[in-house]
């Protein structure tokens, strides 16, 4: 029974060779597992508002456009914080936004997305906004085509950012359709994202 | 002490007006990106909501791909993602967990998915971005939504060789290989020796 140097040394080397192969085979089986990585910073959403000092950290439920004529304009959508008693005014001296959008980060400037549903009953030839800064005054035009063709629905990215604990002043505009006697819904979505 | 106590009530009340802004709904992660895996894997991540306003908000989540010109098939994986549950309502203090869902196909090449770049997620690479899980809610109601785009790109791995351990092994030990063959090697070249025929083993000593 008694065990050569050589077959010793034959022995000791295989059970080194098959630890080192089992131990490679746990590591990369190790390797197989997915790893991630994310950011994790916490962030708030914009705060669309009113455009009074009372009302512009007052989050908004709705925009309304008032009646116009088939394929004219309406530039005086109001919203219900500021109600219809004070709507959207373009002027060179005193214009005043439809509504006012507030990033609440403390210390993270984002980029500005707005999006809009579909306009129902094809009363909506075309929509447009402009994102002004805040507290302009001189603000004429609102020319940024916000939907597709028709009303139909449309995500832009405006290219604007606002910085933390900043507004911008959002202006909109419709021309109708060439339907009479209609109403038509519409959503629209201020989506942040980071720069 | 009297004065003291209506100073203390004024700073107490101006911290409460300070804290008691607005808000809407806060996101735990700004970016989903670089999710390292193989073909055919799902890979799942957990995305939070706090309702931070006093009114109950009603939302919901949905993919979005920012269509780019020269984009290649590479940027749209809006059909590897879901959102579980897709839709929620929040309230103030309330929070919701919500999982992202990447399943990637079988037959996806290796590489990067979703972006053009694996900085995509970072600050200042926005135009990197393509392919993105958005959640917005609203008021009850209401007809204004706010929300947040957070981008999703993924780093499909190449699949593992079988064949993979057993190079390393080869490679790691190599030395140990050769010794070990040579040892064998030497051994065998004894063997004929003894196992030859009475007349050969004559012959091969003449």
């Amino acid at each position: 029974m008694r065990m050569s140097l050589k077959k010793f040394i034959s022995l000791t080397i295989i059970l080194a060779l098959a630890v080192t192969l089992v131990t490679q085979m746990a590591i990369l089986a190790a390797d197989n597992d997915a790893g991630q990585s994310a950011s994790t910073a916490k962030t708030t959403t914009f705060l669309v508002g009113g455009t009074e000092t009372g009302t512009k950290d007052t989050n908004l439920t709705t925009i309304t456009f008032p009646e116009g004529s088939p394929e004219g304009t309406v530039d005086a959508p109001y919203n219900n914080e500021d109600t219809d008693s004070d709507p959207q005014v373009l002027s060179a001296t005193v214009s005043e936004p439809v509504a006012k959008i507030k990033n609440t980060h403390a210390s993270t400037s984002y980029n500005v997305v707005l999006e809009i549903t579909t306009w129902t009953n094809s009363v909506v030839d075309m929509e447009y906004y402009n994102l002004a800064d805040d507290a302009a005054n001189d603000i004429q035009t609102v020319t940024d085509e916000l939907s597709n063709a028709s009303g139909a629905a449309r995500t832009v990215s405006t290219g604007i950012s606002i910085a933390a604990s900043s507004y911008k002043d959002l202006y909109l505009k419709l021309t109708l359709g060439s339907v009479a006697g209609k109403t038509g819904t519409s959503t629209l979505t201020v989506l942040g994202e980071t720069s | 002490m009297y004065k003291s106590t209506i100073l203390f009530v004024l700073l107490f009340s101006l911290l409460f007006i300070l804290t008691s802004e607005a808000l809407a709904t806060a996101v735990d992660r700004m970016s989903l990106c670089d999710l390292e895996v193989f073909p055919g894997e799902t890979i799942d991540t957990e995305i939070t909501l706090e309702g931070t306003e006093s009114e109950e908000r009603s939302g919901f989540w949905y993919t979005y791909y920012k269509e780019t010109e020269g984009d290649d098939d590479r940027m749209d994986i809006t059909s590897w993602i879901t959102v579980e549950p897709k839709d929620y309502t929040i309230k103030q203090g309330e929070i919701k967990v919500f999982t992202v869902k990447v399943k990637i196909p079988e037959n996806a090449e290796p590489g990067l998915w979703g972006a053009i770049s694996e900085k995509a997620g970072q600050e200042g690479h926005s135009a990197e971005r393509r392919t993105y899980v958005i959640f917005k809610d609203v008021i009850i109601g209401g007809n204004v939504y706010s929300g947040f785009l957070i981008p999703v790109s993924v780093n499909v791995l190449k699949n593992p060789n079988s064949l993979v351990p057993v190079f390393n092994f080869v490679k790691q030990n190599i030395i140990v290989i050769v010794i070990l063959l040579a040892m064998l090697l030497l051994k065998k070249n004894k063997l004929p020796k003894k196992n030859l025929p009475k007349k050969n083993q004559r012959k091969l000593r003449e």
